[in-house]
């Protein structure tokens, strides 16, 4: 640090000192305010009951100050704190420096902090009955939670010469977050992940209260909500990573995205084991468990990837916790695990105990539902197993493994099949049992149209996709098994899925339209998956170099660069233009494309975000890579008479000149040299002259596709220090085709619709169909 | 309620059958898993063989870095956690960041004694890289 600039800083204004340093204290506040509801929870008289609420939601209300006080000190520039120096700047928006907030991982533990608390909080004030147990296991685990950021705290103050000194700017945030997605996609994620201390907190309540039955009304909206909230979350992160990174898809089972994916498909079994307890059905025990699934599972996948397990087994690069705040965090999850199994085997026997449900015969609703709540789990901990190999093999002291894309899709493709025909039959399913003849007759015309639809789909693949019918899809081992039939059954479950859905939407519209949210959440998940099996199953992918000038053919079209849109490549709205001329058809393709000097290491680096050349069958994604400038990358040092060889080009330093006078302006250093390249033997005399403006090298041709460049001279030995160059860059391209992504979008809408929808109509615990359900059959009479 | 009252339960066969296919299937999931993930090792696992690919952590001799953007190749020495050396050739998208590097990970296989890898993961010391997973990467 230069300390000679530093004394100019100006002092930390005394508001900013303040709301630091209250951010910190409403953390330990909390603490002993969640501890001292912990405390009067276990007070079984209940005349305490408003001093536990208030203990509870002022703690609440304390994380929630916390992170308000954080947001102050981003707002305002306050970079003496040490997480705003290191995630933001002026320059940025004021939504941008908010979002800087969970750019590092303190913040990200302050935001999950807040938004369980916000839950909890809410869920709190209409727990009912449950609400000791409520309050004991949120109040645990929040305490748990301000712990870690007692240690992995984000207010930490810079003291500059043993004062609180605001630096003139912090280092930024990095680019690649520097959209609209890290301001939306994390809050809502996060959300997610917040409401599932619900679930969680009435699950263990229930057992502490010994009813395992009326809870369920209650915990309802809010599974329906975490589901609908972590869905959105996982679609917007893949928007983020298809229309912003680069990346070239939107989902490739890396770590970060299956600590989302796991308590997201377990809060779907929940909600669907939920439907079938409210419908008078057992599975008492069952939904206490898949209640307290998802929010443990997202504990053990938040240790998994802060621990450092998986330093070097990701594209990601994992940042390890604190280490005291990492034995917290783990503490927190094994013993609430064991607590919560604990629990269990002492009060599930007892408390779950429920007079046998009439054994049904044949096919019914509910065990269509445990067919489809197996399956969902099975999913969810597979993959959960899936992410934790690397963790198995640090255990058992082997060389560590990764489970990779490939791997998922085959373990997971038969329980996706199973699920996606549980999803067309079921809401044709009656409560009571039924022989399989009329159920079958009640989805005969859905199925027939699927079938339809399959062979037309399979006639356009094989017609217009470029398959010949001979490509195969690999399985483990070395079996393969032929690619057109997987994607035709693949693709008939989700027409079937998605047609049989539609006609209940149908049917319902005409009795309680408002109860449609579960068949349109179906709608919504078959599309997605269709849409991600066209577009990952029938992708195409080519790359090429592209040079100005120099036209070339990637993926049966001609691509050329044709300018930048800016003359300034450092600005943000720089896009590289790109002429794509397929066939008859010809679009400008625009990716973005500008440098930043990283601050860390000082070096200049290209960012870019793709271009998607959106179609109603098809997108076209443009990805522009790293431009190449250099065929040296860094400048080599000749002495006269000798020669360097690098990336297959020699240089014979023949000769040293100069014309003027040394150190004067205008004086010019030169060199006589040899360049032996690809094409020949090149005589080459790069100069380099002193002007007003410092030194000037110049840019001197030697095959007409290099150049090369003499950047200083060392007086003694009058050694060169030369570098080659491409005349003109070159830019690496991708060009993806990528058939019915559009259907990936539609899918993701219509879910969160569904989600919505459902949420809204199970507000306050309406009523459930139990008692129709039990005495009727036929379609008419399944609720959402 | 007195517990000698509780009357036996029967286990239907839909019941029995979850059980079996519900821990049979987590059994296989663990198996297909553990059995079928790439393995990490060292030069001296991808020589011993050469059919299999292999991830090795590793870092990079930047000296010996050497690329040719037209033919979308680089090669360069690479020293693993044994301190063996071996010389890499990768071919596929060229990695932005590999001349700052610190770590590598290069997936491949051994053949002809030069290590033949379509993939690299790159770990930077940077901010950039580091941030890019603080709680905000897209889940």
């Amino acid at each position: 640090m230069d300390i000679e600039n530093t004394l100019h800083w100006p002092a930390a204004p005394g508001w900013a000192i303040f709301a630091g340093n209250a951010g910190k204290t409403l953390i330990l506040i909390a603490i002993a305010l969640f501890l001292l509801a912990t405390a009067l929870a276990f007070d079984r008289s209940g005349k305490r009951s408003k001093l536990l609420r208030l203990s509870f939601l002022t703690g609440c209300a304390c994380v929630v100050g916390s992170i308000v006080c954080l947001g102050s000190l981003f707002a305002g520039d306050q970079f003496e704190w040490e997480s705003v120096r290191a995630s933001s700047e002026h320059a940025l928006s004021i939504q941008l420096k908010i979002s800087a907030i969970w750019a590092h991982q303190e913040g990200s533990f302050l935001l999950w902090a807040s938004t369980s608390a916000i839950f909890a909080g809410l869920a709190s004030m209409g727990a009912g009955k449950y609400l000791r147990g409520f309050v004991a296991s949120s109040s645990i685990f929040l305490a748990s939670l301000c712990a870690i950021l007692a240690y992995e705290s984000p207010f930490q103050l810079t003291l500059t010469h043993g004062k609180a000194l605001v630096p003139p700017d912090g280092a930024g945030l990095v680019p690649s977050l520097q959209n609209y997605w890290v301001v939306i996609h994390p809050p809502t994620i996060f959300s997610g992940f917040g409401s599932l201390t619900v679930l969680a907190a009435y699950a263990t309540a229930a057992l502490l209260a010994g009813d395992l039955k009326s809870w369920i009304a209650q915990v309802r909206p809010w599974a329906i909500v975490s589901a609908t909230l972590l869905g959105l979350g996982l679609c917007m992160g893949g928007f983020w990573a298809y229309e912003t990174l680069n990346w070239g898809g939107f989902w490739a089972w890396d770590p970060v995205e299956n600590v989302s994916f796991v308590p997201w498909i377990l809060s779907v079994a929940f909600v669907h084991g939920i439907i079938v307890q409210a419908a008078g059905r057992n599975w008492v025990r069952t939904n206490v468990i898949l209640g307290a699934l998802p929010f443990f599972f997202f504990l053990y996948g938040t240790y998994l990837t802060r621990s450092g397990i998986y330093a070097d087994l990701s594209n990601h690069s994992f940042v390890r916790m604190e280490s005291r705040a990492e034995v917290i965090l783990l503490s927190a999850t094994v013993v609430g695990v064991l607590a919560f199994a604990g629990l269990f085997a002492w009060r599930a026997r007892t408390a779950g105990r429920t007079p046998e449900a009439q054994q049904a015969t044949g096919v019914d609703r509910a065990s269509l539902y445990r067919w489809g709540v197996l399956m969902l789990g099975f999913i969810g901990i597979a993959t959960a197993i899936g992410m934790s190999v690397p963790l198995f093999e640090l255990i058992a002291k082997h060389q560590p493994k990764i489970a990779e894309a490939h791997l998922y899709h085959v373990v997971l493709a038969a329980p996706y099949l199973v699920v996606m025909l549980l999803i067309a039959l079921t809401p044709f399913a009656g409560w009571r049992g039924e022989p399989i003849k009329p159920l079958l007759a009640r989805v005969a015309n859905a199925a027939s149209f699927s079938v339809l639809l399959t062979g037309v789909t399979v006639f356009l693949i094989r017609s217009h996709a470029g398959l010949d019918g001979g490509e195969s899809v690999e399985l483990l081992g070395n079996a393969k098994l032929p690619l057109v039939p997987i994607l035709a059954l693949l693709l008939f479950v989700c027409y079937f899925a998605v047609l049989a859905n539609l006609l209940r939407v149908f049917q319902s519209l005409r009795r309680s339209p408002m109860s449609i949210g579960g068949f349109v959440s179906h709608v919504g998940v078959a599309t997605l998956f269709a849409g991600m099996i066209f577009s990952v199953g029938l992708e195409r992918k080519d790359v090429g170099d592209i040079q100005e000038g120099a036209p070339q053919r990637v993926l049966g079209a001609t691509v050329a660069f044709e300018k930048f849109t800016s003359d300034d490549v450092t600005s943000k709205e720089n896009q590289a233009v790109f002429q794509v001329q397929e066939g008859s058809n010809t679009f400008e393709a625009k990716p973005t494309l500008y440098f930043t000097r990283d601050p860390g290491t000082g070096e200049i680096r290209p960012i870019a975000t793709p271009h998607i050349e959106r179609r109603l069958s098809h997108d076209l994604y443009f990805a522009v890579g790293n431009p190449q400038f250099d065929v040296w990358p860094d400048p080599v040092s000749i002495k006269p008479g000798e020669n360097a060889t690098f990336n297959h080009v020699t240089i014979d330093y023949d000769r040293f000149t100069m014309e003027g006078s040394p150190g004067k302006v205008g004086v010019k250093f030169g060199a006589e040299l040899r360049i032996k390249t690809d094409r020949g033997t090149f005589k080459a005399h790069p100069t380099l002259q002193l002007t007003d403006n410092g030194l000037a090298p110049s840019l001197t041709p030697i095959d007409g596709d290099l150049l090369v460049t003499l950047q200083g001279i060392e007086p003694g030995s009058q050694a060169g220090k030369f570098q080659i160059h491409y005349s003109k860059p070159i830019y690496p391209v991708e060009l993806y085709y990528k058939p019915m992504t559009g259907l990936v979008w539609a899918g993701a809408g219509i879910l969160t619709l569904g989600g919505a929808l459902s949420a809204f109509y199970r507000r306050k615990g309406k009523k459930t169909p139990s008692k129709s359900a039990e005495n009727s059959d036929g379609p008419e009479i399944y609720a959402a | 309620m007195n517990a000698m009252n509780v009357p036996t339960r029967k286990y239907s066969i839909g019941t029995i059958a979850t059980v079996v296919i519900g821990v049979g299937g987590g059994i296989l999931a663990i198996t297909a898993f553990l059995q079928n993930s790439s393995p990490y090792g060292d030069f001296a696992d991808a020589k011993r063989d050469s059919s299999k690919e292999i991830h090795v952590a590793g870092t990079v001799d930047k000296k010996t870095l050497t690329s040719d953007a037209k033919s979308h190749q680089l090669e360069f020495d690479m020293v693993d956690q044994n301190g063996v050396r071996m010389h890499v050739v990768y071919r596929g998208r060229l990695e932005n960041s590999l001349a700052e590097a610190d770590r590598v990970v290069a997936i491949g296989s051994a053949k002809n004694g030069v290590f033949e890898s379509n993939r690299l993961l790159v770990k930077c010391p940077s901010k950039y890289n580091d941030k890019k997973t603080d709680g905000a990467a897209p889940s």
